[in-house]
């Protein structure tokens, strides 16, 4: 098992995948990862739990600028 | 007695007690494995991102207004340029859309589809891709999570969007984003800039962000300061800074799972530390048997490091392959929804290997040596017994 691991350790191509990720991050030039990704970060939560529920003008669908904070 | 005969005494020790060791065996395999399961994702994600953000602009600056962030005039992006020892200034147009029956977002995304660079690295990315034919209607690309969601709601063909002007814009889904981006392009609608300027109702001549290079090194800080006299109102985030960011968010997980993987670690050490405490007596009898044979605390406590080392090393062996193949062949299912969420549009993300050989090593160090010594202590506590009232 060890064997088969190390081979598919340095058999997987994986210059392809960083070759597309590099193309798409120089097409969107956004570093954002995808929202249910970074759901989970301690800042994105306390958003929601801070945004006033009367006042739904605070309460901006962009999560993006926590990303840059 | 030699090493050899030693040897083959304690494998002969292991065979007949091997239903005793194999629980032990299994709970170790298990605990190493989702360390490693976890540590394999971590690194994996790590990797994407550092590729993501190193391919960004040295710069990123905001317009920000009582505290919020606001659309920035794109006026600034002339007022940048002829800054000496700036290049590559450019507008970014970016935002969310929220499709309020399902509660998701949508990451729209405006780029440039006359600026030759974008182009080039768009069709390096897609090579079907017919800009003419890409800008002869509203089209858009959507990565496959929206695709998925899409289908779901029966939109094959196209999407109607709602601008905040309360008109309606028909787009049409031109193809979908390649799934080796999905870590970032999951969730991502990608269309002309101007088109995504409409839907996400910020001014023609406003953006959402401007983005601008400065080669030099040593010059970033003037510059910085430079813009930041001119302008009261705005933010400048660097590279490093998002760097920084990303490795806040992976370690703030990692942290939250360090603590869970301690609670259990620990307690796998006391039950072990119980067991062999309470040792019963055909174990005290066989040390006793030893002892009276002539063996010196010394070989007893050598004979029972070696028995435990065999199962503790092999079953880290095991752990970390199983770990390995579980991540980077089956895409780790399950664990991987932990860490790619689950809130939002789904995500397939193939993981692509990424081990750090430092991680391995504190595993190997934190699990092995509190294990052993957990055991060390009772196992010397009988060996010093006299073998006369070991055996009793």
């Amino acid at each position: 098992m060890t064997l088969f691991t190390i081979i598919h350790f340095n058999t997987k191509d994986i210059t392809n995948h960083l070759n597309q990720l590099n193309n798409f991050a120089k097409i969107t030039k956004l570093p954002s990862i995808v929202k249910s990704v970074s759901y989970f970060e301690p800042r994105f939560i306390e958003y929601d739990d801070y945004s006033y529920a009367l006042y739904p003008e605070l309460h901006e669908p962009s999560y993006m600028r926590f990303v840059y904070e | 007695m030699n090493n050899f005969t030693f040897l083959n005494f304690v494998l002969l020790q292991l065979y007949t007690n091997k239903t005793k060791h194999f629980s032990i065996f299994l709970i170790s395999t298990i605990l190493i494995m989702v360390l490693s399961s976890f540590l394999f994702i971590t690194n994996s994600i790590s990797k994407d991102m550092k590729t993501i953000v190193n391919n960004q602009a040295d710069f990123i600056l905001q317009t920000i207004i009582a505290g919020k962030v606001v659309d920035t005039p794109q006026d600034l992006v002339d007022e940048i340029i002829s800054i000496n020892g700036v290049t590559k200034v450019a507008q970014r147009v970016y935002g969310k859309h929220f499709y309020e029956p399902a509660e998701h977002y949508f990451t729209i995304v405006g780029i440039d589809l006359y600026d030759k660079q974008i182009v080039t690295n768009l069709k390096k990315f897609m090579d079907k891709i017919d800009i003419d034919k890409f800008l002869s209607k509203q089209n858009m690309l959507i990565g496959s999570g929206v695709k998925k969601f899409l289908d779901e709601y029966a939109y094959f063909d196209y999407y109607i969007f709602r601008p905040p002007d309360k008109s309606m814009e028909k787009v049409y889904i031109y193809d979908t984003l390649p799934n080796q981006t999905d870590i970032a392009s999951s969730d991502m609608i990608i269309m002309d800039i101007n088109l995504a300027k409409t839907i996400l109702g910020i001014d023609e001549d406003h953006c959402s962000d401007i983005l601008f290079n400065v080669p030099n090194i040593d010059e970033r800080e003037t510059i910085k300061n430079k813009i930041r006299a001119r302008n009261f109102d705005i933010r400048i985030i660097a590279k490093e800074d998002l760097l920084r960011g990303y490795d806040g968010f992976l370690n703030y997980r990692s942290s939250i799972f360090m603590i869970l993987y301690l609670i259990v670690i620990i307690t796998f050490i006391l039950i072990i530390y119980q067991r062999y405490s309470y040792i019963n007596s055909v174990d005290k009898k066989e040390i006793g048997v030893l002892r009276s044979l002539g063996w010196s605390i010394n070989r007893v406590i050598k004979l029972k490091i070696v028995e435990n080392l065999i199962i503790f090393i092999s079953s880290y062996i095991l752990g970390v392959n199983l770990a390995y193949i579980f991540v980077f062949i089956f895409d780790a299912p399950l664990l991987s929804s932990v860490f790619l969420g689950f809130s939002n549009l789904s995500n397939n993300t193939s993981f692509i290997p990424a081990v750090d050989i430092a991680s391995l090593v504190l595993i190997f160090l934190f699990f092995i040596v509190p294990i052993i010594a957990s055991i060390l202590i009772p196992v010397w506590k009988i060996s010093i017994t006299e073998p006369t009232e070991a055996m009793r």
